[in-house]
């Protein structure tokens, strides 16, 4: 099953609707189970241009993942970015979340000079946490507590990677 | 603490508190930057924010020497947690300041706003702060490496967090 990625764009809000309203999805992130299309439009429309956002499209170019870096705002943490990454069910397991880190970690590396990118994932979904682990992300430590997932309070782990641009020493 | 009076700050306090987040020693500590703009202020302080409580502490002459902030988690599954940031003047901290302005933003959180979980984020170095919110049942959660940078240099922050069980029901 072959899939291509490329940039979000406004078209994809209903496609994106359904992908993070999926049961899987839900579970794993702070989503909400209901999600309109109409929402996800108006989001993507406003998208800031801190916010570097990719899709994973099959090949009738229908989102099936979505992956993507948020800068932090505050003006002494601006080399710092949030990393959110999820898959459709359907489509875990097939590489799909390989390649959009691979990408996301060059945009970051060699274009965007980002030095800290950091992540927060649900203490059970090991998947995830492997993943990140394979591209170099450490444990930085538990937050209890911090998320509600299908009735009841869970914890996250908090893991970051660190890259230093070369060349930069004086 | 009877000579300290706490009271939610207002727009007329814009100049007090550019002065209080002027020294280094709070601006650096927290994620604020130098040079603080009197208009940045008071829009900080004529802006209305219903995930925003913002509380002060002044002497019984009037001077603002302390600051804190609650911001609510915004999304539904988080909205059980808030962040909170505070800062303590200079010359005042040690003396009770931080602990009376900590004690009231806490009874805010656990009594008012029923919140479950309170987080904050402080520079691995700063004792004085450290002290405090392990004294109020704060414990550290993870070492967030090059979280920040302040005066030329990236550095880390622990993040520690202090969990409420939810209210009670019903008559005592």
């Amino acid at each position: 099953m072959s899939f291509h990625i490329r940039r979000i764009e406004p078209e994809d809000a209903a496609a994106m609707a359904r992908l993070q309203s999926a049961p899987g999805v839900v579970r794993h992130t702070s989503q909400q189970p209901y999600q309109s299309a109409a929402d996800w439009q108006q989001k993507l429309l406003q998208l800031s241009p801190s916010c570097h956002w990719l899709v994973a499209c099959d090949a009738a170019d229908e989102v099936i993942a979505s992956a993507g870096l948020t800068i932090l705002p505050q003006a002494r943490c601006r080399h710092v970015a949030d990393l959110f990454l999820l898959v459709r069910d359907e489509w875990q397991g097939k590489g799909v979340g390989r390649a959009l880190m691979q990408a996301l970690l060059e945009l970051s590396d060699n274009w965007l000079g980002l030095i800290r990118l950091q992540l927060m994932a649900q203490q059970d979904n090991q998947r995830a946490i492997a993943l990140y682990e394979r591209f170099g992300f450490q444990h930085e430590g538990v937050v209890r507590q911090d998320i509600l997932q299908d009735g009841r309070y869970v914890d996250s782990v908090v893991m970051a990677r660190l890259h230093w641009p070369a060349g930069g020493q004086a | 603490m009877s000579q300290f009076r706490i009271r939610k700050p207002g727009p007329a306090d814009a100049a007090a508190l550019r002065a209080l987040m002027s020294d280094p020693l709070c601006y650096g500590n927290t994620l604020q930057l130098p040079y603080p703009s009197m208009q940045l202020w008071q829009q900080r302080l004529a802006a209305s924010d219903p995930l925003h409580h913002a509380l002060l502490l002044e002497t019984a002459e009037g001077q603002v020497i302390a600051h804190g902030s609650l911001w609510r988690e915004c999304a539904p599954r988080l909205a059980h947690g808030a962040s909170l940031g505070m800062a303590v003047q200079r010359e005042w901290q040690g003396q009770g300041v931080g602990s009376a302005l900590l004690q009231a933003m806490l009874d805010l959180a656990d009594n008012w706003l029923g919140l479950h979980r309170v987080e904050l984020t402080v520079f691995t170095d700063n004792a004085a702060a450290l002290g405090l919110y392990r004294k109020y049942g704060f414990v550290e959660e993870a070492c967030l490496r090059a979280y920040a940078l302040r005066n030329g240099r990236y550095e880390d922050v622990l993040k520690m967090a202090r969990l409420r069980p939810m209210p009670l029901h019903g008559p005592v």
